[in-house]
């Protein structure tokens, strides 16, 4: 874990990365037959996992192997030593990225009809994905070769991360690079996700400024993720029937035309919802203070909150406080104003920019780290429902609220 | 060897079994519903096991804690997710299969 995510990230993509990474963290002399078992296992199926998924022509089956492709890399980081690049790349990579996949999915099938989406697009597109697959090979190669040419002991900057750990306010070393010797990188990843929420925010709105389908596609799609076989079945003729999440299962398929009210729509997902979601706030707040001295941190968190926010979302159970469609703006800023603030501040006491004081880094760390997550949360929202954490009003009543 | 290492040993590898089984099931038995009926007794019964398992291993109560809130917090998700999945199937109508020996 000493080289966190940074070095990392660079092997990620080969094969022969996966396996140096392995090597040289651990005792390789004794590495026994079942770990390299293991390891050649977990090779193999993330491999064939993601062949399947960019061979498989029908969409939602896609979706669902990468999903469970994040879910075998994220195990793959977890044998790497990597327990924080795992929580992300799960927390991330897995369940959020998938969510946003589906929902598109959801809202490609709602604006095109049934079966459009089967990949028949992609049919003219052979050349190109041949091309694309000669560059994506070559580069696969070269970062072979990069690898391979790589010292197998690369301790990288542990030793300097190492030496200066007690300064930092933390005893987990990734939190010690990510929010305090290099938090520029992580200032900057933040811009990068409140950029991502910019312009999801400004392409929905003017694909469909005021048009109500807009928004029937996204209701849509918020049962999508729970389905076995696809939420290409969801088209038009089942949004008109408005709350079709319960109509069949209680009184019998015969009495559909009878609508339930939809405070009353899935009983057992809003119960559950009920019990989980607090566990799931206290969860979250558990990953953010442990970063402080084992994996963890406000990027895990907030996809925990986030996670939360999808469930209370495809419950429908969204009454808590209502927010202003400014408040929401805040809240998806509030991250990066008290980074920036920090920075400033630090500015001001004549120290450089986002170099904390010795004492006070634990408190500043955790200050930032706790503020990031609602943000992070809040952007992972935001870029589910299309770049707008509040929705524009609908109702009579959420425009009173707002005057 | 203590007999605490036997039952753990003995626990994770029945937890295994369920797994196994329950991987199995779901690609062999025919409709959504029975496969479902597989795979909810590897989470439930499998993971219950393997928690039981690692949990004699365990050097502290706080890890069995959290060892059994794990598991609890799965069950709960698994049960709901199978109703989900089995709601939406009926829904849209998916064949439930009839056979000769299952009523």
């Amino acid at each position: 874990m000493r080289g966190g995510r940074k070095t990392a990230d660079r092997t990620e993509n080969t094969d022969e990365g996966i396996r140096s990474k392995a090597y040289s963290h651990r005792e390789v002399s004794t590495m026994s037959p079942v770990l390299w078992i293991l390891d050649a296992l977990f090779c193999a199926s993330l491999l064939g996992l993601a062949w399947q998924t960019l061979r498989t022509r029908d969409l939602f089956k896609a979706i669902v192997l990468y999903i469970v492709f994040g879910l075998m890399m994220a195990m793959a980081w977890a044998r790497l030593d990597a327990p924080d690049v795992a929580l992300v790349e799960a927390a991330i990579g897995a369940g959020v990225t998938g969510v946003l996949l589906l929902s598109t999915l959801g809202t490609l099938s709602a604006a095109r009809g049934e079966g459009s989406q089967r990949g028949g697009a992609f049919a003219s597109a052979v050349p190109v994905a041949g091309l694309v697959t000669g560059l994506v090979g070559c580069l696969v190669g070269v970062l072979a070769v990069a690898v391979w040419q790589l010292p197998v002991e690369s301790p990288g900057l542990s030793a300097a991360v190492e030496a200066r750990q007690e300064e930092s306010g933390t005893s987990n070393p990734v939190t010690a690079v990510l929010l305090n010797f290099r938090a520029y990188d992580t200032l900057l990843e933040l811009t990068v996700l409140l950029l991502a929420v910019l312009g999801a925010e400004v392409l929905a709105g003017s694909e469909a400024a005021g048009s109500e389908a807009a928004e029937g596609g996204v209701a849509a799609q918020e049962t999508a993720p729970r389905q076995e076989t696809g939420p290409r079945q969801e088209t038009g003729p089942r949004q008109e029937t408005g709350p079709r999440q319960e109509t069949g299962t209680r009184q019998g398929p015969d009495a559909q035309q009878e609508r339930p009210p939809a405070a009353d729509r899935d009983p057992v997902l809003r119960g559950f919802v009920r019990l989980v979601a607090p566990a799931m706030i206290v969860v979250a707040g558990y990953v953010l203070w442990i970063g402080g001295e084992a994996p963890g941190g406000a990027f895990p968190s907030g996809a925990v909150l986030a996670a939360m926010s999808f469930l209370l979302m495809l419950a429908r159970a969204e009454e808590g406080p209502r927010l202003s469609r400014r408040g929401g703006r805040w809240i998806l800023v509030a991250g990066l104003i008290v980074f920036w603030g920090v920075g400033i501040a630090m500015l001001a006491a004549e120290r450089r920019f986002l170099e904390y004081p010795v004492p006070a880094a634990k408190g500043l760390v955790l200050l930032i780290e706790a503020v990031a997550a609602v943000s992070i949360a809040a952007t992972l929202v935001a870029l589910y429902r299309g770049g707008r954490l509040v929705r524009r009003p609908r109702r009579t009543v959420d425009s009173e609220f707002r005057s | 060897m203590t007999l605490l290492d036997g039952l753990s040993l003995l626990s994770i590898a029945s937890g295994c079994f369920f797994f196994v089984a329950g991987s199995v099931g779901m690609l062999r038995l025919p409709d959504a519903f029975t496969r479902l009926h597989a795979l909810t007794k590897a989470d439930s019964a499998g993971l219950g096991l393997l928690v039981l398992g690692l949990g004699l291993q365990a050097d502290s109560w706080w890890t069995v804690l959290r060892l059994l809130l794990i598991w609890l917090l799965v069950l709960l998700s698994s049960a709901t997710t199978c109703h989900l999945i089995a709601q939406s199937a009926l829904r849209r109508g998916a064949a439930l299969r009839r056979g000769d020996n299952d009523e």
